[in-house]
């Protein structure tokens, strides 16, 4: 059991301290409480990696790489999405009155967003705007590409303009998974881990909600996993801007700052 | 730097470094000599959390490594941190006993 729960630990971390984690322990014994504190130790170690176990360029290179890979997922997700609107046909849930203001809401809160956190992480904060910006207009060529050539089950007017939002939207908020772990991380710092915790939590009953009441979307049912996504996602960014909104008036500390 | 930088894990080092101030000590011995001396069972996950925060901003440091364990220490940077922190402890701490005292 112990090498499963030192599995848990960034490797970095384990190349540093586990062999004299393994003799603490071998001294000590694991209780039952031993291996909860475990869990939740490696659980912030990977939400904040030691400066002084990795190398810069390392943490640089990860972030890049990342960014790239979310990039590329964003854009297949939404290529997925877009074959279910035109094969699955069940877009009749989709009500216009409603999700257009929804969605543009969704976008200005994303964006505010954007805005808020530019001071606490101005490096992160660029990168999401310009995979933001560049996954929209992706988004939006591969919508014209695609209707230039399928049939019309494809859609005009407002209903187009919405469907390309939309997509530009899923790629978005898709692409934004990078950027709002490292927020997550943020915030998990500020109120600990079971802040973290919190949110997968809040995620699989979403998802189980989402899977649970729409059963009649089944041949498109992953479509509302996306949707239920953005759904969680939507509530993770609000609780994270109260989070810090509440963070900046905590004090700072009990013991008065010298004179 | 301030003790409140460490988060949750302010108690923690705050223990680990006052375990520290009479000489080197591995894992295992910190978390016995913190018992004794604050009643406080550390877990391992909480430890190292706390260990990994102060050597990062090398208020202790790692020795070379004996039979697997590696005893830690604290860095002059560490002493001078951890007297800040026991002052304005021990300032307050009179504070509050006197105003005890006063209403009693």
């Amino acid at each position: 059991m112990l090498a499963l729960l030192l599995r848990l630990y960034p490797r970095a971390w384990r190349e540093r301290y586990e062999q004299e984690f393994r003799a603490l322990l071998d001294e000590r014994g694991l209780s039952a409480g031993d291996v909860l504190d475990i869990v939740v130790g490696a659980m912030d170690a990977r939400l904040s990696p030691r400066q002084h176990l990795m190398e810069a360029n390392m943490l640089q290179a990860g972030d890049k790489t990342g960014l790239r890979i979310i990039g590329v997922g964003a854009v297949l997700c939404a290529v997925l999405l877009w074959l279910s609107i035109i094969n699955g046909g069940s877009v009749g849930f989709v009500d216009g009155t409603l999700m257009i203001p929804g969605i543009m809401v969704m976008f200005v809160i994303s964006i505010l967003l954007h805005l808020a956190c530019r001071k606490h992480d101005p490096q992160r904060s660029r990168q999401a705007l310009q995979i933001t910006a560049g996954c929209f207009v992706v988004g939006l060529l591969i919508f014209l590409v695609l209707r230039q050539q399928s049939n019309t089950q494809l859609i005009v007017g407002w209903q187009g303009v919405f469907l390309a939002g939309t997509f530009g939207l899923w790629i978005v908020l898709n692409a934004r998974i990078g950027f709002a772990a490292g927020l997550l991380r943020s915030w998990a710092m500020l109120f600990g881990v079971a802040a973290g915790v919190l949110w997968i939590i809040l995620y699989i009953v979403m998802m189980g909600f989402d899977l649970a009441y729409q059963p009649e979307l089944s041949s498109s049912g992953w479509m509302v996993l996306l949707f239920g996504t953005a759904i969680v996602w939507l509530i993770a960014q609000i609780l994270w801007a109260l989070g810090l909104a509440l963070s900046l008036l905590l004090p700072r500390g009990l013991v008065p700052a010298p004179q | 730097m301030n003790l409140a930088d460490f988060g949750r894990f302010a108690d923690p080092a705050l223990l680990i470094l006052t375990s520290l101030a009479d000489g080197p000590k591995h894992g295992y011995a910190m978390m016995e000599d913190i018992q004794r001396l604050a009643g406080v069972r550390l877990g391992p996950g909480t430890l190292y959390g706390a260990l990994a925060r102060l050597e990062e901003r090398a208020l202790i440091e790692a020795l070379p490594a004996e039979d697997r364990r590696h005893p830690y220490q604290l860095t002059p940077a560490g002493r001078v941190f951890l007297r800040e922190q026991l002052e304005r402890w021990h300032q307050l701490t009179g504070i509050g006993l006197e105003r005890l005292a006063g209403q009693a």
